[in-house]
């Protein structure tokens, strides 16, 4: 770990960046224009190829986070911070984020939904395990990775996937069997495939950030494999396909799009990381805006749901008498689109703001929490 | 270990000119010696031995003894810092002087070569135990460094592993160096002695050959030792590592076995 040069990598924030962009993007024109399905509208993506880049948004994010994590670690180490140092906070932050993945569930998607198993419940669980991880060989952490995007189609048949998502959505009961079943394979980010961009991201790092420009086999190893799935996929076993007809489905996740989205994402650090992490690049003009975009990505995460889901669901209830009665319909796409670039222009400027005036946000008081 | 002459036209410094007053047709030339050294040889020839009553008698322009020390002196090589001094042997009226990077002969002519083979003999196994201990000197600092860092780490890389197996046989191939220097250092006194040996044996006890060459190979068996032991705990290191990821594998597979139970039996009763 400590051949990882220490710094910010403004490659990384580049591309944090566009991935919360793309999820702001995403969020706003689904929830208040989208239409659900694979032909109804942008959501199912597979007839919709404009629309397949925002399918790369949630993967970015998570596998970033594998990647902060180890540079973490390894600066922590640098500093001498102790093993058992390192364990707590990485517990701390965690338990932080799993808690306040089921308060965002809470406060944004209602309490029916608390157990939906979001992006942020999923980071927070794979930190927890990244912490074990750390002490594994590195060989074994890429195995248990393969393993996770091998074996949860299997899972999706054994679960019977489809019967939990009704219109689009993840719909589950109060039962401790469907709560397990979505943490594990049927939730929107289960633990099965969506932790192996997390380990993927902690193991491949030194790779990625290390020296050479190359591009390496592992993201055009990938890339050519999603594209070998896509192109094979109708003779495929059941066990690759999970029983689904479209090769390239965000949710669930299919293994084509899985591996796909992870060379996407290989490729993109390896170039971007040849390009922008040079001498000086961490007090460039680009950097003085992705960075802070970058840096308060949980802020971001938490905001932009709550600006566009609050008034959906107050405006619904005012009018219709349904919270809820509104969602996927509020408005034509061009008006949540001309929305999702306005919050994220404004976001951009309150972001190096925040940052010049240390106004305290979500992430402060993480690290306040947690070390 | 043959000391090799060097072509004519091999360009010599300033300083290696012959010192003024000595006779005229008195030579240097540049030999090549073991280890990428090289020896600048001033070669003296001499009328009468110099403990001959005519030398008394009627004294040569300098003394001779006077200038070769001097032209010794001006000698400087930065690689023999810790090189022995300069050395003179007066024998049978003959005179004979060595320091690091240069020697001397002064003698009749029918004793010149014989002198100077001797000379040459010597400076190439000195250049050559010379070599074998800087070489033993640096393992010993390496191997150090090495096992220091070896005992930190508790992951040592390919590369380290690696370059601890190559310090281990370099540490054999130093020791090898000196077991093949061996016989020559410790050559005993031959009988009866010739003008060569007694050179020999002589350039030997005042240069302490014998009690460098012991030395040396004191401090090619320490780093010899070390990096085994380096080497040794780098590869146990390893192995323990391979199989620490085996158990770790079987606990992962396990854990999905697990996990695909768990999915089947909660799927039954699952809502649909």
């Amino acid at each position: 770990m400590s051949r990882l040069a220490g710094g910010r990598k403004v490659s990384i924030d580049v591309l944090r960046a566009a991935a919360i962009a793309a999820m702001v993007v995403v969020h706003f024109v689904e929830n208040l224009s989208g239409q659900v399905g694979p032909h109804g509208g942008p959501f199912g993506g597979a007839t919709r190829h404009w629309w397949l880049p925002t399918g790369f948004a949630a993967p970015t994010f998570i596998f970033l986070s594998g990647m902060s994590y180890r540079l973490w670690v390894s600066d922590a180490v640098r500093r001498g911070q102790t093993d058992r140092t390192i364990s707590i906070i990485s517990v701390r932050r965690g338990l932080f984020l799993i808690v306040l993945g089921f308060a965002f569930n809470v406060l944004i998607w209602l309490p029916e939904d608390i157990f939906n198993w979001d992006v942020l419940t999923l980071i927070g669980c794979g930190l927890l395990v990244l912490n074990g991880a750390r002490r594994m060989p590195e060989a074994v952490v890429s195995f248990t990775a393969v393993l996770l995007i091998a074996v949860a189609p299997a899972l999706r048949v054994v679960s019977d996937f489809m019967s939990y998502w009704t219109a689009g959505y993840y719909d589950y009961d109060f039962t401790w069997a469907d709560v397990i079943l979505g943490f594990l394979v049927t939730g929107y980010f289960p633990i099965f495939p969506w932790l192996a961009f997390l380990l993927l991201g902690y193991t491949l790092t030194p790779r990625l950030l290390g020296p050479g420009r190359s591009f390496g086999p592992i993201g055009t190893g990938c890339v050519v494999a999603s594209v070998a799935v896509i192109a094979s996929w109708p003779s495929l076993p059941v066990a690759v396909t999970g029983g689904h007809a479209n090769a390239w489905t965000m949710f669930p996740a299919s293994t084509a799009y899985v591996l796909g989205t992870l060379g996407g994402v290989c490729l993109a650090v390896k170039l971007f990381h040849g390009l922008l992490d040079g001498d000086g690049a961490a007090s460039s003009g680009l950097a003085s805006w992705v960075t802070p975009l970058s840096r308060h990505s949980l802020t971001l995460y938490l905001l932009h749901h709550a600006v566009h889901i609050w008034p959906l669901w107050i405006y619904g209830a005012a009018t219709t008498g349904e919270a809820t009665a509104l969602w996927q319909q509020a408005m034509p796409v061009a008006a949540s689109l001309s929305l999702a670039i306005g919050f994220f222009m404004i976001a951009a400027v309150a972001c190096r703001e925040a940052d010049r005036r240390r106004i305290p946000l979500a992430e402060d008081l993480m690290r306040r929490l947690c070390g | 270990m043959t000391a090799e002459e060097l072509p004519a036209t091999t360009p010599m410094a300033d300083a290696q000119t012959v010192p003024f007053g000595l006779p005229k047709d008195s030579t240097i030339r540049r030999v090549r010696l073991p280890a990428d050294m090289f020896l600048d040889v001033l070669v003296i020839p001499v009328s009468h031995p110099l403990d001959h009553p005519s030398v008394a008698q009627a004294p040569l322009e300098v003394d001779v003894s006077e200038s070769i020390s001097g032209w010794l002196a001006a000698t400087h090589n930065p690689s023999r810092t810790l090189a022995p001094p300069s050395v003179i042997v007066p024998l049978y009226g003959c005179l004979v002087a060595w320091a690091p990077g240069r020697a001397a002969v002064a003698a009749p002519p029918d004793r010149l070569a014989t002198l100077e083979a001797a000379v040459l003999d010597f400076a190439s196994r000195e250049a050559e135990l010379h070599a074998a201990e800087q070489e033993a000197s640096r393992l010993v600092d390496a191997v150090v460094t090495d096992a220091g860092e070896g005992v930190a780490q508790d992951e040592p890389s390919v590369e380290q592993r690696s370059l601890r197996a190559r310090r281990y046989v370099e540490a054999i191939a130093v020791s090898r160096r000196l077991a093949m220097l061996a016989p020559a250092i410790h050559t005993p006194p031959l009988h009866p002695p010739t003008l060569a040996s007694q050179l020999g044996e002589r350039l030997r006890d005042r240069t302490r050959l014998l009690e460098r060459h012991e030395l040396a190979v004191e401090r090619a068996a320490i780093a010899e030792r070390i990096a085994e032991a380096s080497r040794q705990r780098a590869d146990d290191l390893a192995v323990a590592r391979q199989q620490i990821g085996l158990e770790w594998a079987i606990v992962v597979l396990l854990v999905v076995q697990t996990t695909l139970l768990v999915v089947d039996l909660l799927s039954g009763q699952g809502t649909p």
